[in-house]
């Protein structure tokens, strides 16, 4: 069974038609990636996966459950985290604290265990700052867990909310134009990180991006929609050499 | 219940309805163009009353009566209370312009605190009348005959309905036809686009806290020749239904402002009317404002954004 | 010689906390014993109630006009600067002496002691200097007992307003709620009364019942929080504070229209309460209660906030979509943050009932938010250490300004106007006070020792 199936998912903002008739199967272990032209509703799809929005028509499934009609809280904890493609961190907060929020699914304790400093508390609590510190010190970047996020540099941003992303226990990744405002050489970073992300965490990845160029060299699966429609799909050499993408890229003119 | 006396409160809510739409107008103007509910308004009004009871007393002192008293008492308090709020606007609000709309919201709400409390401090807590500007006929109440039933009622309500309604359609004029309302009207779709496009903000700003206070205080120059009840709370009992007015109708929509404004005038009147039935007396007087309120909160829980307003989505 | 200044400021800043409140107990038993007779001495008439502060006030003369206030000016300045004298003997002489002296033995004394019982002696050196001082006035009595009301309901709204950022400007709606619950209910139980009769307990219960029927109070409150916190599932910022508005209107109004307590005339008796707690023990009930009243808060809100659980409170203030969709139950953590304050606003109400004796629903108006919101904003949004100090200082100086009458709010609302243009972080900026002094310095934590040699374990 795969391990996020799509079927026919349809999406409306007033008349206008976002996502049409989107399919997809995604299989454990996959990195695929979802492009397209600014504006033909790659995001749309993510808000819809992960619940931000809820779907016109269609169906979702993640790992056999039905995704439909479920709150985005509950979607991520059932193992989808996502990253965003402006950063959302909450900036006024450190980076550790944005690091244990992200945890907030696994809390057992409740208010009062909060309140009184109960035993059950200090122990799930000393869980989450451990398995924190522990995330942040994969990515080195453990010096700057009590750094409030505004203070960092871009690219660390980027970082945090990999990390802030992968604290909510995914089995599925979705990262929204991660190499947005990077530079040649940081982009093949990122690219680095993401392949050694999903082997460490033994995760399934789904990227989407603008460039075509980003994601040619890792996925081994590129879907390729424009205006809401799936226009191509099949490995990064197919979909290079895919006149309809070309066209979508490049418009008429290209030809 | 009879026609007549449908009438009449159809008459009374009319009335009440058209002194709300008034002030709220004010509250849609500001909150259209700078996003800011500004809490300081009702005390504008009731700044606006004041000043309307000191151009009064001394229009009446010189000997200037009816009808020169009572236009030249409108204009000028809508002149003087129009200066207030452009000083308000310039020296509490403006410094503030880019700072969190947190910020803006609670001077706002500290400018409306200040204004009543140096009322008070100024002028005591004892309520005040205007002098007599209307001739004593227009105050007395004429009846005629509908089917059998007596319809009792003032020419003063007829006025107060006319001068509103008449202030109304200059408003809709101001806001369609000339450029600063048009800009005013383009700022509320979008604030950020349109003083790219050369909008001068201040200006356009100055114009809404011009507009504004002048209604309020025209509306508070009406509400003191109706009820004798020009006092520092006034701005705190009577704006704040009109601010309900303004968000039922939908805060920053010009039609939500005047279809709100009359929607509660016939609630309020309406909840007291039908108290006077024996089967409905639990109705009593002092269920008005708990109605007007529980009224907001429903409109609020079922479409957040009035009758008029449009929902801003969130983007994700 | 420049080196003196410098030293004394070390000197003093090594002092422990609880040497300075031993210091105030010493100052306050000081004026319990001479306080009189000094005032009598250098022509203060008597003890001043707020370090002269509202007696030099109240020599202006304000229903003259300005030339009355003029002429009264100098009147006001000797009374202030001869009870300057006073306080300068009274108070902050014997302060700084016996913290001085005890300073050694103080430090000594706390580090052999678990921190737990450090931290009790610290409130109970307080709690008997507070009711010394108070003591010694009463209506000082009165104003400390408003303080711990107002810390209570700043504290509660900084929850709401501070750490989740939105905009409550109702939170004295469910200060009324607190306030009558509490108040019907002690009321009906314990004394005789026109409306609800004879005492339907004996009076020991009163003492036992007590706090049992502030938390019932409280809890009226939260369930009328929920008014506010669903609604919050949909709406937010400007129309949410437009939802807390009318939630306060609505409850003052609801309690206009109940006759049986007493509708727009208010309802008392509470005053009986407390001599019937009297009969059974004669200690200050209220300032007992009230003072825990304001620990429990204190603890709560601050461990809640401080927890990763409470911690998803401060994600919604910062971008709610993204908490939602980083796993943090929004609409959960919106209801608890609502009801958790709420709660103590309840809370507060009730204690403020019983130390007034006396309320109507005009009390609980948008006034009394908007007091709170000025607290609030001053303390500094998201300190609870801010809320705290703000509410001490609002409130002393609201009654120390008592003599200035309608002016007094003229005051305070233009200190809220400048307070938005020149310092919008409040006192304490967001920060709390720990992160300026560490309560290792303050003697309440016990110093963590050095580990000598330490080193990194091989692998």
């Amino acid at each position: 069974m795969p391990l996020l199936q799509i079927n026919h998912l349809t999406h409306f903002f007033g008349g206008l038609r976002a996502v049409h008739d989107f399919n997809l199967d995604l299989e454990k272990g996959e990195l695929i990636g979802l492009i397209g032209p600014n504006g033909a509703g790659k995001t749309t799809i993510f808000n819809l996966i992960t619940g931000a929005y809820r779907p016109t028509q269609g169906d979702i499934r993640f790992n056999g459950h039905n995704l439909i009609g479920l709150r985005p809280h509950q979607i991520t904890a059932k193992g989808i985290g996502r990253t965003f493609q402006t950063i959302r961190l909450w900036n006024n907060l450190s980076v550790l604290d944005n690091i244990r929020i992200a945890q907030f699914a696994q809390i057992k304790y409740g208010v009062v265990d909060s309140i009184l400093h109960t035993k059950r508390y200090r122990e799930e609590e000393k869980e989450i700052e451990k398995r924190s510190l522990e995330l942040l010190e994969v990515f080195n970047l453990r010096h700057l867990a009590n750094e409030v996020v505004a203070n960092l540099p871009y690219g660390q941003q980027r970082e945090v909310e990999i990390v802030r992303a992968l604290a909510t226990k995914p089995r599925l990744l979705l990262l929204d134009e991660p190499a947005a405002g990077m530079n040649p050489g940081e982009i093949d970073a990122l690219l680095k990180l993401i392949q050694w992300i999903r082997r460490e965490f033994d995760l399934t990845i789904w990227i989407i991006e603008h460039q075509m160029r980003v994601i040619m060299g890792i996925c081994e699966r590129i879907k390729v929609i424009d205006f809401g429609e799936t226009i191509a799909e099949g490995t990064p050499t197919e979909i290079q050499t895919n006149p309809r993408v070309l066209k979508a890229y490049l418009g008429e003119e290209g030809f | 219940m009879t026609l007549a006396f449908f009438f009449q409160q159809l008459l009374n809510a009319v009335q009440l309805g058209s002194i709300y739409a008034l002030i709220a107008l004010g509250y849609t103007l500001v909150y259209g163009v700078l996003r800011l509910i500004n809490f300081a308004h009702g005390d504008i009004f009731m700044a606006g009353a004041f000043i309307g009871y000191f151009v009064a007393t001394l229009l009446v002192g010189v000997g200037i009566g009816w009808p020169w008293g009572f236009i030249l008492t409108l204009l000028f308090s809508m002149i003087l209370t129009a200066l207030l709020g452009v000083g308000i606007e310039r020296v509490a609000y403006r410094p503030l312009r880019t700072a969190p709309r947190l910020s803006v919201v609670v001077t706002a709400l500290g400018v409306g605190l200040l204004l009543e409390h140096i009322a008070l401090g100024a002028f005591g807590a004892s309520r005040r009348n205007l002098p007599p500007l209307l001739p004593e006929t227009w105050m007395q109440s004429v009846e005629i005959n509908i089917m059998g039933e007596y319809l009792s009622f003032t020419w003063l309500k007829v006025l107060i309905i006319v001068i509103s309604l008449l202030l109304m359609i200059i408003l809709q004029v101001i806001v369609r036809r000339t450029k600063a309302g048009m800009a005013m009207r383009a700022i509320s779709y979008d604030k950020f686009a349109v003083p790219l496009m050369g909008v001068p903000m201040d200006r356009i700003i100055a114009i809404t806290f011009i507009l504004g206070p002048s209604l309020a205080a025209a509306a508070g120059v009406m509400y003191a020749t109706q009820y004798p009840v020009i006092e520092p709370y006034m701005g705190l009992l009577v704006g704040w239904q009109a601010f309900i007015a303004a968000v039922v109708g939908g805060i920053g929509d010009i039609r939500g402002a005047m279809v709100g404004g009359f929607i509660l005038g016939f609630v309020q009147i309406f909840v007291v009317a039908l108290g006077q039935f024996p089967a409905l007396s639990f109705l009593s007087s002092t269920y008005r404002d708990l109605v007007a309120y529980a009224l907001l909160l429903i409109i609020l829980v079922v479409k957040p954004t009035g009758i008029f307003g449009v929902a801003t989505r969130q983007k994700v | 010689m420049a080196q003196l200044p410098r030293r004394i400021r070390e000197f003093l800043g090594r002092i422990p906390l609880l040497a300075y409140l031993l210091g105030f107990l010493a100052a306050t038993g000081i004026e319990s014993i001479l306080g009189k007779t000094l005032g009598l001495l250098i022509g203060l008439g008597g003890v001043p109630a707020f370090f002269g502060i509202t007696d030099s006030l109240s020599r202006l003369v304000l229903d003259k006009g300005l030339g009355g206030v003029l002429l009264s000016l100098p009147s006001v300045f000797i009374y202030f600067v001869l009870a300057l004298v006073y306080d300068v003997l009274i108070y902050i002489l014997p302060v700084f002496i016996v913290a001085g002296l005890l300073s050694r033995p103080v430090r000594w004394f706390v580090s052999t002691l678990p921190e737990w019982l450090t931290g009790f002696i610290h409130m109970v050196t307080l709690f008997l200097s507070l009711w010394t001082w108070g003591g010694l006035v009463e209506y000082r009595l009165l104003v400390v007992m408003y303080i711990g009301v107002n810390i209570i309901m700043t504290t509660s709204l900084n929850l709401i307003n501070g750490y989740m950022g939105e905009f409550s400007c109702g939170h004295a709606g469910f200060m009324a709620v607190g306030a009558y619950v509490s108040s019907v209910l002690t009321v009906w139980l314990f004394t005789q009364d026109d409306v609800f009769g004879a005492p339907v307990l004996r009076a020991g219960w009163s003492v036992i019942l007590f706090p049992l029927i502030l938390v019932v109070g409280g809890i009226a409150a939260a369930i009328m929080g929920l008014l506010v916190a669903f609604p919050s599932f949909k709406t937010r910022g400007d129309y949410l504070a437009i939802v807390t508005i009318s939630v306060n209107f609505i409850i003052k109004s609801a309690i206009e229209n109940i006759e049986k307590i007493g509708g727009p005339r208010g309802f008392m008796g509470m005053k009986g309460v407390l001599r019937t707690m009297e009969s059974v023990l004669n200690v200050p009930w209220l300032l007992i209660w009230t003072f825990i009243g304001v620990l429990v808060t204190l603890v709560v809100i601050h461990n809640f906030v401080s927890s990763t659980k409470g911690k998803g409170v401060v994600a919604i203030r910062e971008d709610e979509i993204a908490a939602e969709l980083m796993s943090v139950n929004t609409r959960h953590t919106k209801i608890l943050a609502f009801t958790i304050s709420s709660f103590f606003a309840g809370i507060a109400g009730g204690l403020f009932a019983h130390v007034l004796g006396y309320i109507n629903p005009g009390t609980f108006t948008i006034f009394k938010s908007t007091e709170s919101l000025v607290m609030v904003y001053l303390g500094g949004m998201g300190s609870i250490s801010g809320s705290v100090l703000s509410a001490g200082i609002f409130t002393l100086a609201m009654e120390a300004l008592r003599p200035l009458e309608v002016w007094k709010k003229v005051l305070i609302w233009l200190l809220l106007i400048l307070l938005m243009m020149f310092r919008r972080e409040g006192i304490m900026g967001g920060k709390e006070l720990t992160d300026f002094v560490s309560l290792e310095r303050l003697g309440l934590r016990r110093p963590v020792k050095e580990v000598k040699g330490y080193a990194p374990a091989a692998d």
